[in-house]
This record gives C-alpha cells, sequence and structure tokens, in this order.
C-alpha cells in the first residue's frame, strides 16, 4: 500500500511540475473534480479488471473484465450526479451519488458520497446461490488540468452497510455497518486523438474480502490489496 | 503526452506487481525449557476421555463465547470455541495425581494465538478423574493463557455442563488440516499438517492428489506450481511436467516441508493418527488407478491394525467419473461422487458429496440415505452457513477448513 501511495505521489509531482498553460480543454470528463456545466451529461463506456489475491480466491476464480458505464449530471451550485453499473453477470453493481466540487484555478477538489447496491448469481454446476449486499463510498478527490489531461486523485471509504446470501431454499444475512476497506486512485482523462476522448483509471483497493470474490466465501478478516485497472471512452 | 502515459504505465505495472501477498505463518508459541510437562507422566487415553463435554465459560467468555467444547483429539486434549473459530490443543500429563495441561489457544480464522497451562490439582477432582470418575456440573476446569509468547497470566475458567453425545458424524479437515492462507504451522496437504488435523477437531481428511509426470501420485491442490503452495525458484509451470525426483529437488512446500506422495500420506494415517476417514480428491483421471490401488492396500493395513478407516476415490467431475467406470472400478473401489445422484448411482458411490452452495437437501438425502449411501457436504466454513445443514439433521459430515469450528457448533448444538 504504502508502495503504491508513493507512486502516485511521484505521479502527482511530476504533474505539479507541469503546470504551465491556464487554458482548459473543454472535453468531456467523468471523473475529474471540476465543477460540471449545469444541466449537461457526460458518458463512458468501458472496462475494468480487478486483480484478485492469491490467497483469497487460489486456482478457483478466474478474473474476467467487467463491462462499466459511468453518467454525470451536472446540477447547480457546482453539484453533480454521478451513477455507475458494472457487470460481468457472477457480480454486478449499480451506484448512485452526488459530488460537489470547489474549483482552485488548475487545481479543483471534490467531496463525493455514492451508494452501490451489488448482487451477483451463481447457477453453474453446484452452484444455486445468490448474494446482494449495499456499501456506502464517501470520498475526496483532487484534480489538475494540464494541457491535454486531466488528472485525478480519489479517496473512497467503503462502508458495507448489508450483506445477504441465499443458497438452495436457505438464507443468511447481515446488516450491521462497518468499515469494509479504503479505496485510492488515479485517473487519467485526455484526448486520445481528435477529440476521442478516454479515461484511464488505476485503482488500489485495500480491503476485506471484496463483493467481488463474493463466491469465494472467504472468511478470513485480513485487508487484502486488489489492483484495479479501468479503461473507458468517454462522451 | 507520452511522457505523462509512460509514466501512467509504470504506475499501472507497479500495481500489479503490489498484487501479490504474503501468508505469513502464525507460530505456535512454546514453553520456555518445556514447561511442566517435561517431568510429567502421561495420562492414559480413557482418563483424559472423561474430559469431554459441553462446559460454560465462567472466566474468559470475552475472549472465547460462552460455552466451549472439550474433547479428548488422539493423544491431545483440544477445546474448540465458538469465537473466530477458536480451539486449544494441549500436550497432557500428570504429576503424582495432578493433571497438567499444556499448549497454545488460537483464532483459526484470526491468528491470535498464545500460551496456555491448565491444571487439575489432585485434591480437586485430579485423583478422581485418574480412578475412572467421570466429571459433575461442580467441576471445574481452570488455568491460564497469555498473548504470544508471554507467560500466560490471564485466567480462564470453565465448567462442566453436560457431556458429549456418542456420534458418528464425520468432520473432515480441508486438504489435511488447513489451507496456507489459514496461516497454520505445517503447510497444506502434508503429513504435519495431516498429524495435526485430529487436535484441531476433524476425525476425517481429504487430500488432494495429483499425479507427476512419471506416475507418482502426490499431494498437491493446483494444477501448478506457484509461490502460494512452493518455494523454489525453478518450480513454475503444471506439477505433471515434473518428475517426482525433480520435485523433491527443486521444491518445498511452503514451511519448507518434501512434497508428499500419497502413499507416504497414508503411511501416517495409518500409523501415526486415528483418523476414521480420507477423502482423496483427484485431480487428474490418470491419477484414479494408482490412487485405487493405495486405497485398497491401506485400508488392508488398517483393518490389519485393528483401525477402521475408510479412504474414497473423490470423483469431482465427468472425466473421473468416465475414467473411474472404464477402469472397472465400479465393483471393486470405493468411491466418493460429487456429482448429481444419477451420477453417484452409476458410480455406486459410497458417499454423495454435494457443494453446500446447493442448499439444504431435502428430500434428496432421505433418498440417498435409502441407498445406504452417507452424504459430506463441503466446504463449510461460516457459522451461518453451516447451521440450516446441522439443523435439517441430514447430513453424515461437513468438510471444512476449520473443524474446531464445526466440531464446536455441532456438539453444542447437539
Amino acid at each position: 500500500m504504502m508502495r503504491f501511495v508513493l507512486i502516485v505521489a511521484l505521479l502527482l509531482s511530476f504533474c505539479i511540475s507541469q503546470l504551465c498553460s491556464t487554458e482548459r480543454n473543454a472535453g468531456p470528463y467523468i471523473s475529474f473534480p471540476y465543477p460540471f456545466q449545469q444541466y449537461t451529461l457526460c458518458y463512458s463506456i468501458g472496462a475494468s479488471l480487478t486483480i484478485f489475491p492469491r490467497s483469497v480466491v487460489e486456482e478457483e476464480i478466474r478474473q474476467i473484465p467487467m463491462v462499466n458505464t459511468s453518467v454525470r449530471y451536472g446540477l447547480p451550485y457546482n453539484f453533480s450526479l454521478i451513477t455507475q453499473f458494472s457487470t460481468v453477470y457472477i457480480i454486478n453493481s449499480v451506484s448512485a451519488g452526488a459530488m460537489w466540487s470547489y474549483p482552485l484555478g488548475d487545481v479543483s477538489l471534490a467531496l463525493s458520497d455514492e451508494f452501490t447496491y451489488w448482487f451477483g448469481f451463481a447457477d453453474l454446476d453446484g452452484f444455486d446461490t445468490q448474494a446482494m449486499g449495499l456499501l456506502n463510498r464517501p470520498g475526496i478527490s483532487v484534480g489538475i488540468d494540464i494541457d491535454d489531461y486531466k488528472i485525478t486523485m480519489k479517496s473512497e471509504m467503503l462502508i458495507l452497510f448489508s450483506q445477504h446470501t441465499y443458497f438452495g431454499s436457505a438464507s443468511v444475512g447481515k446488516v450491521k455497518p462497518e468499515i469494509a476497506g479504503v479505496v485510492t486512485s488515479a485517473i487519467l482523462e485526455q484526448d486520445i486523438w481528435k477529440s476521442t476522448f478516454m479515461s484511464f483509471a488505476l485503482r488500489a483497493h485495500y480491503a476485506r474480502p471484496n463483493y467481488q470474490v463474493w463466491l469465494a466465501f472467504a472468511v478470513q478478516d485480513r485487508w487484502l490489496l486488489y489492483p484495479d485497472v479501468q479503461i473507458s471512452f468517454v462522451f | 503526452m507520452n511522457q505523462l502515459f509512460f509514466i501512467f504505465l509504470l504506475v499501472l505495472f507497479s500495481l500489479v506487481t503490489l498484487s501479490c501477498s504474503h501468508d505469513t505463518v502464525v507460530n505456535v508459541p512454546v514453553f520456555v525449557g518445556g514447561g511442566k510437562l517435561i517431568s510429567a507422566q502421561p495420562i492414559k487415553p480413557q482418563q483424559l476421555q472423561l474430559l469431554n463435554g459441553v462446559y460454560d465459560v465462567i472466566d474468559g467468555s470475552d475472549q472465547f463465547g460462552k460455552k466451549v467444547v472439550v474433547k479428548r483429539t488422539g493423544k491431545t486434549l483440544s477445546i474448540f470455541t465458538g469465537k473466530n473459530a477458536g480451539l486449544f490443543v494441549f500436550q497432557c500429563g500428570r504429576i503424582d495425581s495432578t493433571l497438567i495441561f499444556e499448549g497454545y489457544w488460537r483464532y483459526t480464522q484470526g491468528g491470535e494465538t498464545g500460551l496456555a497451562q491448565f491444571e487439575i490439582p489432585a485434591e480437586n477432582n485430579g485423583k478422581p478423574l485418574l480412578q475412572g470418575i467421570l466429571p459433575t456440573p461442580s467441576f471445574f476446569f481452570q488455568g491460564k493463557i497469555g498473548n504470544g509468547s508471554a507467560e500466560p497470566t490471564i485466567n480462564i475458567t470453565l465448567q462442566y455442563n453436560s457431556p458429549l453425545k456418542d456420534t458418528t458424524f464425520v468432520i473432515l479437515a480441508h486438504r489435511g488440516g488447513g489451507r496456507n492462507s489459514d496461516r497454520l504451522p505445517e503447510s497444506e496437504n502434508s503429513l504435519g499438517m495431516i498429524q495435526l488435523a485430529e487436535s484441531f477437531g476433524a476425525n476425517g481428511i481429504e487430500i488432494d492428489v495429483r499425479l507427476t509426470k512419471d506416475g507418482i501420485p502426490i499431494l498437491f491442490h493446483d494444477e501448478n506450481f506457484s509461490p502460494r503452495l512452493v518455494n523454489g525458484d525453478y518450480c513454475v509451470g503444471p506439477v505433471s511436467n515434473y518428475t517426482f525426483a525433480a520435485i523433491r529437488t527443486l521444491c518445498t512446500l511452503k514451511n519448507k516441508e518434501l512434497v508428499p506422495t500419497l502413499k507416504e500420506a497414508l503411511e501416517v494415517v495409518v500409523n501415526k493418527t486415528t483418523l476414521t476417514y480420507v477423502w482423496l480428491d483427484i485431480k487428474s483421471p490418470e491419477a484414479i488407478a494408482s490412487a485405487a490401488a493405495l486405497q485398497q492396500e491401506y485400508q488392508k493395513k488398517a483393518f490389519a491394525a485393528g483401525r477402521k478407516l475408510d479412504i474414497y476415490i473423490g470423483l469431482s467431475n465427468d472425466e473421473l467419473v468416465d475414467r473411474y467406470k472404464k477402469e472397472n472400478m465400479v465393483s471393486s473401489a470405493d468411491a466418493l461422487c460429487e456429482l448429481s445422484m444419477e451420477d453417484v448411482r452409476a458410480v455406486n458411490a459410497k458417499v454423495w458429496a454435494p457443494r453446500w452452495t446447493l442448499g439444504p437437501l431435502g428430500s434428496n438425502a432421505q433418498a440417498m440415505h435409502s441407498e445406504n449411501r452417507k452424504i459430506f457436504v463441503w466446504t463449510l466454513d461460516q457459522r451461518e452457513f453451516i447451521l440450516p445443514f446441522l439443523t435439517q439433521g441430514n447430513i453424515d459430515g461437513i468438510l471444512t477448513n476449520y473443524p474446531a469450528l464445526i466440531a464446536f457448533e455441532y456438539y453444542v448444538f447437539q
């Protein structure tokens, strides 16, 4: 975790040292914390891949990319509505929340909070199982706009509110708020080629067994690192 | 833009390498100088057995819950607690008529551990126990625990509540006793782990069987060698690419043990444990014939030694079932089948082993029992998932990574 933080800090320092033009690229962005134009909409479509710790999934679960889509809608007073949807059938999530932005020249700050409802299905051999849960993700973002690039550093806490598992005719559930992890993200949004905008995100989930590995039914309480990469087209 | 993209790729690469995690073993604490047991006489197993029972926790419930199960486990005495799948493992002895128990406590789902030392003084139930008199509800089993290697100073008092019910329920320990990710003192699928399984609460084990390139069945779970299971820079890729001699030369298990053969493992089961069930989880069809031959050999050895031991060839997929039938094993070997009930019948398996994620079994369990087949459910590790199966009362055993937890839940539930 410390290594990741140091590397991202180096990246940030490099970016700050490159600050020059105050001219802001007006291209679309999803994560960048600069206030969104009121009543305008921006969306992204992409894929993400989370690398699961081997001690949790061993050789049993193969990581496959999830399809993601995000929407951001500008509201008055520097607020934005944010929604996200990710799916790979075995695990799916729907998030909705809000962001409040505060610009400081080329640097922007934002506070955000999202509720994520996740749900998964396993009806393959040996499984007649479903699971679902509710998370809250309060976060803080810092963004720097440098020429063509918008760089965002975001830190979120994962608060697990509830989790239910259904297996055959039985079910168990837990409704007890608890801190389940923290997520640190580095996001780069830029014009790649001829006004084609893309977003590249690197995330480090440092958490108890992540909802993405619900099918592993892991019981160890240790916080482990789950790196995550996401690439999206932004419109 | 190119510079920034390059740095982005560098960060990406670092993130990927950061994803590796290392399971640090939680070492068993030991008494400096060997403790009091160094000068103690052994206690007879039948005397130790008198301590079996469900006990109320008078002092120590914050750490271990309100009830515990005390049980003789081979030559050791174990205590199973509901909290964090905790357990105590004691070596036992007596100095005159005072009974001494020294060992460790451990949360198997957490990793916290410490020294533990209990005593039954001669004038306070020590003598009656040695004379074969059962404990009464006024019997207190007391001692102290510490944290880590610190001397035990925290009082623990257990009060006898009720005896353990006689049972044929099977508690099978996964991978010989537990997984590497549980940070136990022995590696998964090792000879040392098999010898610990009973003290963890198991009366059976499940072990994973693969064939080397030269046809030797060994104990190994994964298809490929990796830092998760082995040490050895030259141990990479499929296990089936290596001869047994190469594996012994190039690899050790994570706690530096040698990769055992199936023959060595069954030798340990018969001669060094009192385990009564072995589930051979066969990982490739080619291993069936040699595993079946060893199954026959060691069941005969166990019988000759006056031991009850059932060894099952585990069939987990269609390929294995087809090969089992092709090798004409249906009438000669004892199988355990994880697939449908039709497949169980097709191979005349003695045991049906459905995955717990299919849910409670309902009338399917009755059907299997009416055909004189046992039912083992796998792999159950969490209390909330275990209880529906125990409540239905229609299974014969559970495969688990935490036999201490199953032992606690089962005996307290009973």
